[in-house]
């Protein structure tokens, strides 16, 4: 499609991965467009109508609630207009009363909204017969929505039935709420019990209604003090039950479920449940009229004694399951294996477990986890305890059976409920000694371990303090090898000094002969002898500040040997070309071009600075 | 004048009395029993289970400043059975540990004492967690565990080891060969380090050793003070607890467990023999 698309386009002749991308464009323009209408049909929201009326049939002066709900899927509407309703002339329309409530989800990125509108009219019928009722409509955003008609008999009133009859639902169950004589005020509250014996921790139901034959309105709602059981609610929303119709010493009440709660007995003796009490505003109730329900009392007994399981511990009502995970199955000697016990089930769940002795185990104290909720009217769920065992004697140890005994209230009887720990590959471990493990566990056990025998005879006598240097000793023989090394070095490096010392004594002593001798040629001398005189003067002075022969030396190597014995460049060219000089005119006195009374004046001055 | 006469003269018949005594107390000492027979006789009256006589005998050779490994034991065995019996006394727990202990510390090589030692300490545990009281473990501190990792002697010598490695370094750095020199540099260097690491070692262990003695709690336990008297933020020490003992002050000694130092009555102590060294005994309160 895309080539014939291109072909149409008499694009044929462009190079072909001009075509390729332009096709890859296509494609992905493509299906963007496609995820965009997709996304664009998802986002429309989608709706879901109902209309569901209260009673089907009604007596002229009674109520009919009449309810319209909208599930909608997707984002709520931003606006709407109030749901209406073209009810029959003769009834009056009361309400409505609406609410809104919406859902919003995030799984894997994706979001999912849901809400709902529930609109509720009240219809009071003012004329026998049969009628049918258009659905309440509600306008939203391009769109009229409407449910089903509803088809509603109005009968004369009944005797016995008041004018100002509250909101009443089909009595489905009513006979059994129904009660032949009992309060007759327009509101009363009731607890029903589903029994009234039990055993210690087996659950009660109780269930509380609110009786009532007065448009009402409740406050202030207080539970029940029930300090003797534990409590689990059972109704997660109590605004969603609906009443039925029953009778009261023969008249019409309304009877709505208010409250329903699971009691688990925490002792035994005739508990009282107590009272659930509201306040209640009415036309014809008053303002803030304190309603108590009636107190119920239970009777709570301990389970038979005969056939009770040794072990059994009173509470533990219910059907359980027991499961054990050992964890690691190889430790070494001393270590300690994680031993998780899980019980689930319906009832009462064990608080504690009796865990099974261990030869030469120690169990530490468990960490429980648990998440006990009602499921299906019943309460149960699950228990973890996470206990240490530590093990202290080695080799392949069992851990026994954990046995859970508990009363099964279905059938009347005692369940032991059994899971196998299995065994530990327990390692020996060298650092711990066995017999103070054994120690220990006697100890532990109150049982102390056998004593030895005595010694009766004396042995090898005390082995003598530990040996050790007094610390100045110490001190001295640490100081010494070091300290030894160091006065050699010393001692050497003096005895150079001493060395050098002489000389340059001698040195020094052999120029001073030298210049004397060259003061005395300077008067009577010849030039040969003079120059020869100078030459000596100027080696004993080199020599005397050297410390080394310099008349071996060539003048590249004078220059060099005097200029690392610190003398100043100029000085040192000064003595080479003077040294030059004399031999000079010591062997070939006419080629010298220096005169000789100027070369004994550089002579003498060189010399004197050589010694400064 | 007569009454510095008879002054005088009282003074040396009390000067005659004391060198007559002097002279006269080695011939006392010898008529007692030796070591071996009155280590018989404890040792017999223990086998019959006759731990308070044992006890009389055992802590009067102590006292007579008798070091033997033997004695320290039965001595150890001997407070053992008396805890164990009706007519025991607080302290005797700690008084067996410090038995057994002293054993082992006068001959290293005695392994059942120091394991005796080990077991004496967990019977007091097992009392005291039925009292629903915990010790914590308490560990001996870094320095106190490397200087415990061999004798004060053996630390001199490998600092003194250390000392002549560096010396020779010094003198072969000045060799005249290339390869000398590298090997002087290199024993210089290392002789350095050991130096400065093994010199606190060996003065550390050779000052412990000679100002710090071993003892163990003899009462049922004990709570460490400060010089002020107030009570020093640590553990209390249990019965047969091993604990470090350091300077006295009056009927106070200083003493340090584990990290922890405080004071602690004397009276509650009992410092182990070492060597042939007796064991100093704690001072009579009131002296």
């Amino acid at each position: 499609m895309i080539a014939r698309t291109l072909a149409a386009l008499r694009l044929p002749h462009l190079p072909w991965w001009f075509r390729i991308a332009l096709a890859a464009l296509l494609v992905a323009c493509a299906s963007l467009g496609l995820e965009s209408t997709a996304w664009a049909q998802r986002r429309q929201p989608s709706y879901q109508v109902d209309v569901t009326a209260s009673a089907r049939r009604i007596e002229v002066g009674e109520s009919l609630e009449l309810t319209l709900t909208v599930e909608i899927e997707g984002p709520r509407p931003s606006t709407h207009e109030t749901p209406r309703i073209d009810a029959p002339p003769s009834f009056r329309v009361i309400g409505p009363s609406t609410s809104f409530s919406s859902r919003k989800t995030l799984i894997n990125g994706r979001s999912d909204e849901r809400s709902t509108l529930r609109a509720t009219f009240r219809l009071v019928p003012s004329a026998p017969g049969r009628f049918v009722i258009p659905s309440p409509t509600i306008q939203t955003p391009g769109r009229l929505l409407a449910g089903l008609p509803v088809e509603v008999e109005v009968v004369e009133p009944a005797g016995g039935s008041s004018v100002d009859e509250p909101d009443l639902d089909t009595p489905s169950d009513g006979g059994s709420l129904a009660l032949p004589d009992g309060p007759s005020g327009p509101v009363f509250l009731r607890a029903i019990a589903d029994r009234s014996e039990v055993v210690v921790g087996e659950q009660i139901t109780v269930s509380y209604y609110l009786y009532f034959r007065e448009a009402y309105e409740m406050t202030e709602r207080t539970e029940p003090q029930i300090g003797d059981f534990l409590r689990y609610g059972l109704l997660t929303d109590p605004a969603s039950t609906t009443s039925t119709r029953t009778r009261v010493a023969g008249r019409v009440y309304g009877a709505r479920l208010v409250d329903r709660v699971a009691l688990v007995p925490l002792r035994t003796g005739k508990l009282s449940t107590g009272k659930l009490s509201a306040r209640f505003n009415g036309r014809r109730i008053g303002a803030r009229v304190l309603v108590e329900s009636n107190e119920l009392f239970v009777d709570v007994r301990e389970p038979p004694e005969e056939g009770r399981p040794q072990g059994y511990r009173t509470g533990d009502v219910g059907r359980f399951e027991l499961r054990a995970t050992v964890q690691p199955r190889a430790i070494p000697q001393g270590g300690t294996v994680a031993v998780e016990v899980r019980v689930e089930g319906d009832g009462n769940l064990p608080n504690r477990l009796d865990m099974p002795q261990v030869a030469g185990g120690e169990w530490l104290e468990p960490s429980v986890h648990q998440r006990i909720a009602p499921r299906f009217g019943r309460v149960g769920g699950q228990r973890s305890f996470d206990y240490l065992l530590r093990l202290r004697q080695s080799g392949q140890i069992d851990l026994g059976v954990l046995r859970l005994p508990s009363w099964d209230p279905a059938t009347k009887s005692y369940v032991v409920t059994e899971t196998r720990l299995g065994t530990v590959e327990v390692e020996p471990k060298a650092p711990t000694p066995e017999e103070i493990a054994r120690a220990q566990q006697a100890a532990d056990e109150g049982g102390p371990i056998a004593l030895p025998r005595p010694r009766t005879t004396l042995g090898a006598a005390a082995a003598s303090s530990p040996l050790r240097l007094p610390l100045p000793w110490l001190g001295l023989g640490l100081a010494l090898p070091p300290g030894l090394v160091a006065l050699g070095f010393a001692l050497g490096a003096a005895r150079r000094v001493h060395r050098e010392r002489l000389a340059s004594g001698q040195e020094q002593r052999r120029a001073r002969e030298a210049l004397g001798a060259l003061k005395k040629l300077e008067r009577r001398g010849e030039p040969k002898e003079r120059a020869a005189a100078q030459l000596r003067a100027l080696h004993a002075s080199l020599e005397a500040k050297l410390g080394r022969p310099t008349r071996g030396l060539v003048q590249r190597e004078l220059a060099q040997v005097l200029e690392e014995a610190g003398v100043a460049q100029e000085l040192a060219r000064e003595l080479v070309a003077l040294v030059d000089a004399c031999e000079a005119a010591r062997y070939a006195p006419a080629e010298t071009s220096l005169a000789d009374d100027t070369l004994a004046e550089r002579v003498n001055e060189a010399i004197a600075r050589l010694r400064r | 004048m007569s009454t510095t006469l008879r002054s005088e003269a009282r003074g040396g018949f009390a000067a005659c009395a004391l060198a007559l005594g002097l002279a006269v107390a080695p011939a006392w000492g010898a008529t007692e029993p030796g070591l071996e027979a009155r280590f018989a006789q404890a040792s017999a009256a223990l086998e019959a289970g006759d731990f308070a006589r044992a006890i009389v005998e055992l802590e009067a050779l102590a006292d007579r400043g008798e070091v033997h490994p033997e004695l320290s034991f039965d001595r150890g065995l001997a407070y053992w059975m008396r805890a164990r019996s009706p007519s025991a006394l607080p302290g005797d727990l700690g008084r067996a540990a410090a038995g057994f202990e002293e054993a082992a510390l006068l001959r290293p090589s005695d392994a059942e004492a120091r394991e005796l030692a080990e077991f004496v300490r967990a019977e007091v545990r097992a009392r005291r967690q039925r009292s629903d009281k915990d010790d914590p473990i308490v560990r001996a501190t870094l320095d106190r565990a490397l200087l415990g990792l061999a004798s004060p002697l053996a630390w001199s010598l490998l600092a003194f080891g250390a000392s002549l490695l560096f010396a020779l370094g010094l003198v072969l750095r000045r060799a005249s060969e290339l390869r000398w020199r590298v090997g002087g540099s290199v024993a210089l260097s290392v002789g350095a380090i050991s130096l400065l690491g093994l010199t606190p070692l060996a003065v550390g262990a050779t000052w412990l050793e000679a100002h710090r003695r071993a003892a163990v709690v003899v009462a049922t336990e004990v709570a460490l003070r400060g010089e002020d008297g107030a009570l020093v933020e640590a553990p209390v020490l249990p019965e047969g607890t091993l604990v470090e003992l350091g300077e006295q002050h009056g009927e106070l000694v200083e003493l340090r467990w584990g990290p922890y130092e405080g004071r602690a009555p004397w009276s509650s102590l009992r410092v182990l023999a070492r060597g042939a060294e007796p064991a100093p005994r704690a001072p009579t309160p009131g002296r």
